[in-house]
């Protein structure tokens, strides 16, 4: 059999096919959603860092009109189960070289370990009487020491934020043989500390709710704002002690999660064991307070770096320490994401020496989860930003410094890294020199110098840049491999409908998986649905998250596209009075012998008993499970141009260029839409973002006046053009991408502030480079103190 | 607890009389006693602008006003954008057409938004686009196929 007609949908961009009900308002958000007889919760919470719990008086709360019930740790832990940890933290050494982690528990019970830690549940008739209600319980705390940073929690005698355990999760060590000697030998060092500070991912939509458990059935439906409906029903079967088959976990219209949104929130496990206690259903939405407090934060990271490098720039090793701020809790496989953040450090260079030292450490603060990038984009900053210092230092050209660093392309496919990394492939330096070329890089610089002579400070910033994809290899670690799930099926009319256990909230994909189907069966776009989030009607499934949509999610959409057809042609060859193999497939139709079949027609012939071939069974219904055997690495990149003015530290990004090899692209338009949009994130934790907590653990950065998340004015123009060198690692050549924006474009941003500043002797800013900060790193330079 | 208060909001040309606590915000009418869930909630702070919907026919935060306050008024909402017959508003399509939504929670405060600005603007230059979005926060688009669509729609709009 073969298919002859040219790709009809891979490559286009075509109008996607979730705007129509979201565009009219018809979404339905978690917080959209009512079913009659629903109760609300609300949730109190710990005003304190670190603190034991004394007592809880409920009395007055419960007679409150409304009210229902109090429930608090007292009530919850004797009887369900903290939420289960990710197998490989478990196993993952620390510092005690005591294995396990410390359990995640849905509520507080003798003490609270950070500001904004649940300590108790109200739940109420109306969403305002459990606000009120909750208001009236009154809890005596005895404040304890807080362990502020991951510093102070790593000395001897600091608060233990689990007691009895040591604050530090891991510690983790790794090198090549030949580090310390390559230092000794090389003619130039440069060391620096840096910082990823935490941010946040603030999802525009505020996290919500809806358990439902029917007592007369004994099943749980649960409504949540989640990244992966499957995976919180095998959570919440563990933590309420009850069957994955009593539960049925739906992923609504999602506002936005950008990995925050990905693994069970002890919210909605609450909510679950609310309905249980009450049989009723149980609704609660986040505020955007909440959400500060207690929706996991990101980045978090410290580095010692150091790299060893000859006269012409070529670095020969590196060194780096990462000291990660988990919180209170280990959420999801967080503690062990500081490991393949500093491993990604050596970056798209041929660099063949390295130490790596990691502790991941927890501290009074909200836990850290997953943020586009997961860690890779902390490794990044770290060499793009010593790339740029190292240039300065030299007197060589970043552009320059980075051709001379670069893996080669005929070093593909396949190269591994000293930290482990296997790059699936890649061409560097074509990324770099075309951005140079899309930029007029050569044009910037002239107008840098004519600038400059005028008293004004153009700075041009680049970042190379690698990120992974389509998380879930089973070369990386069995116990990691992740899958992912598709079913295809034709109805006699010949109507598609394809099921997924992606679970996409703003990625397109019941566009670009129609698109993925329609290439197969050569059906139009129209004629093919797209279902997710929902394990009534998705049988397996593992989230969206990792960039693997379109790298794991797709393909297994490609294979079970694929098994349709072959089950069709062999009915076409069996009408046809045909081998399968002498059957083509061209424009929708079966052709041998010179007859021929349409798609429709097969579908609906191949419901009547007398025309299947023996032994073949009615229907199209084939489901199929990808496994991803390698990372894909995708990569690019990106110039920074910004103009700062001295007397104010003012930054005006003016534009963004953004060069990126992401494999294959499905859909043009809305790939670039992930490169404007995670690119905005990067620039926000380069400029304007930052969590910020007080010397007692208190956040103050807990609202949208106080976190600069940006707004259109605080964005540039984004200039974005893609290489498209298909992976050798699946059919579809796809790299997946979502990540890859975020990883480039802080180095990119401050790389280009630090080159404006050149002439101050500014050698570098922490980030957000706030105009206060900016202000003051001139004022350093020029009274001598070097940053 | 104060007394409920009678008051009767027109949204998109339907009367409404309901019965609502003094300190129930707009959207939340709007929202949970009306039952129209197109107006989000993003925040608590007034930020984000997911909330927008016309006030006679002015762009107003629904989040930052009182449902008492809006007795007696004309709000439109995003669900009164189509046209009758069903058709999306030509910014509702430009939107569609140039992809200025990815996840579409803060996708009806940004239409609101559009059509105030385009009422009072019928041609703004990008910098006025942006400038006039600033109290309306996206995380998913970087904002810039947000602004082509508000562009193209006035271009739509002026033939």
């Amino acid at each position: 059999m073969t298919t002859d007609s040219p790709p009809r949908q891979i490559g286009q961009s075509p109008r996607r096919k979730e705007d129509d009900r979201l565009l009219r308002g018809q979404g339905a958000f978690s917080d959209d959603i009512n079913i009659p007889g629903t109760v609300w919760a609300h949730f109190v919470r710990s005003p304190h860092a670190h603190a034991r719990i004394l007592r809880i008086d409920s009395s007055a709360a419960m007679a409150h009109p409304g009210a229902l019930r109090v429930l608090t740790g007292e009530d919850v832990h004797p009887r369900y189960n903290p939420i289960p940890p990710v197998l490989a933290v478990r196993d993952a050494e620390n510092r005690d070289n005591e294995a396990g982690a410390p359990a995640f528990t849905l509520i507080a019970r003798d003490k609270a370990k950070y500001a904004g830690e649940i300590v108790a549940i109200v739940v109420a008739e109306t969403r305002e009487a459990a606000r009120d209600a909750a208001d009236l319980v009154m809890i005596s705390y005895e404040p304890l020491s807080v362990a502020n940073t991951p510093e102070q929690a790593m000395e001897p005698g600091a608060p233990e934020v689990h007691d009895g355990r040591s604050n530090e999760q891991v510690r983790w060590l790794k090198s090549t043989e030949n580090v310390s000697s390559t230092f000794e030998d090389s003619e130039v060092i440069l060391r620096h500390d840096f910082n990823n500070q935490r941010i946040h991912a603030v999802p525009m939509e505020p996290r919500a709710g809806i358990a439902h458990w029917d007592p007369a059935t004994q099943f749980l439906t649960i409504w949540a704002s989640i990244q992966g409906a499957h995976e919180l029903r095998t959570q919440m079967a563990e933590v309420l002690g009850i069957s994955p088959d009593q539960i049925r976990s739906v992923a609504p219209d999602v506002g936005g999660g950008f990995g925050a949104k990905h693994g069970g929130e002890v919210e909605y496990f609450l909510l679950a064991i609310a309905s249980m206690e009450l049989g009723l259903p149980v609704k609660w939405a986040a505020s955007r307070t909440e959400e500060f407090l207690s929706l996991s934060h990101a980045r978090g990271k410290t580095s010692e770096f150091e790299v060893a490098a000859d006269r012409d720039g070529r670095v020969k090793a590196l060194r780096l320490r990462h000291t990660t701020d988990l919180g209170a809790f280990p959420k999801g496989a967080t503690p062990i994401v500081a490991q393949t953040s500093a491993i990604i450090a050596t970056g798209v260079y041929g660099i063949r020496e390295a130490a790596f030292e990691v502790h991941s450490v927890y501290t009074n603060h909200t836990p850290e989860g997953a943020y586009r990038g997961y860690g890779r984009p902390e490794g990044i900053y770290l060499i793009e930003r010593a790339m740029d210092m190292l240039a300065r230092d030299l007197d060589i050209d970043p552009a320059e410094i980075r051709r001379r660093n670069m893996i080669q392309p005929q070093e593909f496919p396949y190269y591994r890294t000293p930290g482990g990394d296997i790059y699936d492939s890649g061409n560097y330096p074509e990324a770099l020199e075309r951005a140079l070329e899309v930029s007029d890089y050569k044009g910037l610089r002239t107008r840098q110098r004519e600038m400059r002579a005028d008293g004004k400070y153009l700075g041009i910033g680049l970042a190379s840049w690698v990120k992974t994809g389509g998380f879930g290899p089973s070369s990386l670690d069995p116990s990691s491999s992740m899958p992912e799930w598709a079913r295809v099926k034709v109805s006699p009319a010949g109507a598609v409908t394809v099921y997924t256990g992606s679970s996409p909230h703003g990625q397109g994909n019941y566009t670009t998986y129609a698109q993925v189907a329609a290439d197969t069966l050569h059906v139009s776009l129209d004629d093919i649905s797209v279902t997710h989030g929902d394990t009534a009607t998705v049988t397996y499934g593992m989230g969206t998250f990792a960039s693997r949509n379109m790298v794991v999610g797709g393909m297994a959409v490609l294979q079970a596209s694929q098994k349709i057809l072959d089950k069709m042609t062999r009915f076409a060859a069996h009408t046809l009075d045909s081998d399968p193999d002498g059957v083509e497939f061209t424009d929708g139709v079966f052709i041998a012998n010179g007859s021929s079949i349409t798609f429709r027609e097969v579908a609906a012939r191949i419901n009547q008993v007398l025309e299947r071939p023996p032994g073949m069974e009615m229907g199209l219904d084939e489901s199929s499970f990808y496994q991803p055997t390698h990372l894909t690495f995708n990569y690019g990149t990106y110039v920074a141009v910004v103009e700062v003015d001295p007397e104010t530290g003012d930054v005006d990004l003016q534009q963004l260029f953004c060069v990126d090899d992401q494999g294959v692209v499905v859909h043009p338009v809305i790939v670039e839409g992930q490169v404007h949009g995670g690119a905005a994130q990067g620039i926000g934790q380069a400029l304007y973002e930052d969590i910020i907590y007080d010397e007692n653990g208190q956040l103050l950065s807990g609202s949208l006046m106080d976190y600069a998340l940006p707004t259109a004015e605080m964005m540039p123009e984004f200039i974005s053009e893609f290489i498209e060198t298909p992976s050798p690692t699946n059919p579809l050549g796809v790299k997946g991408m979502g990540e890859g924006p975020t990883t480039g474009a802080p180095p990119a941003v401050v790389n280009a502030v630090v080159d404006a500043l050149a002439p101050f002797n500014v050698r570098d800013i922490a980030m957000p480079l706030t105009p206060e900060r900016v202000w003051r790193a001139i004022q350093d330079a020029q009274n001598g103190d070097q940053s | 607890m104060a007394e409920n208060v009678p008051i009767t909001l027109t949204i998109n040309g339907t009367e409404h009389s309901i019965d609502v606590e003094p300190r129930l915000l707009l959207v939340h009418a709007i929202r949970d006693v009306i039952g129209l869930t197109g107006t989000h909630v993003g925040c608590d702070t007034s930020q984000c602008g997911s909330c927008t919907v016309l006030l006679n026919g002015e762009a107003v935060k629904a989040c930052s006003m009182l449902a008492v306050q809006a007795d007696g008024q004309q709000i439109e909402t995003v669900e009164g954008l189509a046209a009758a017959d069903g058709d999306l508003h030509p910014i509702q399509q430009a939107f569609a057409e140039k992809h200025g939504l990815q996840c579409g929670f803060c996708t009806p405060g940004m239409l609101m938004l559009s059509k105030a600005l385009l009422n009072e603007n019928p041609n703004p230059t990008r910098d006025e686009i942006r400038h006039a979005l600033a109290g309306n926060m996206c995380r998913c688009t970087g904002y810039q196929n947000i602004v082509l669509a508000i562009e193209f729609a006035a271009e739509q709009l002026s033939k």
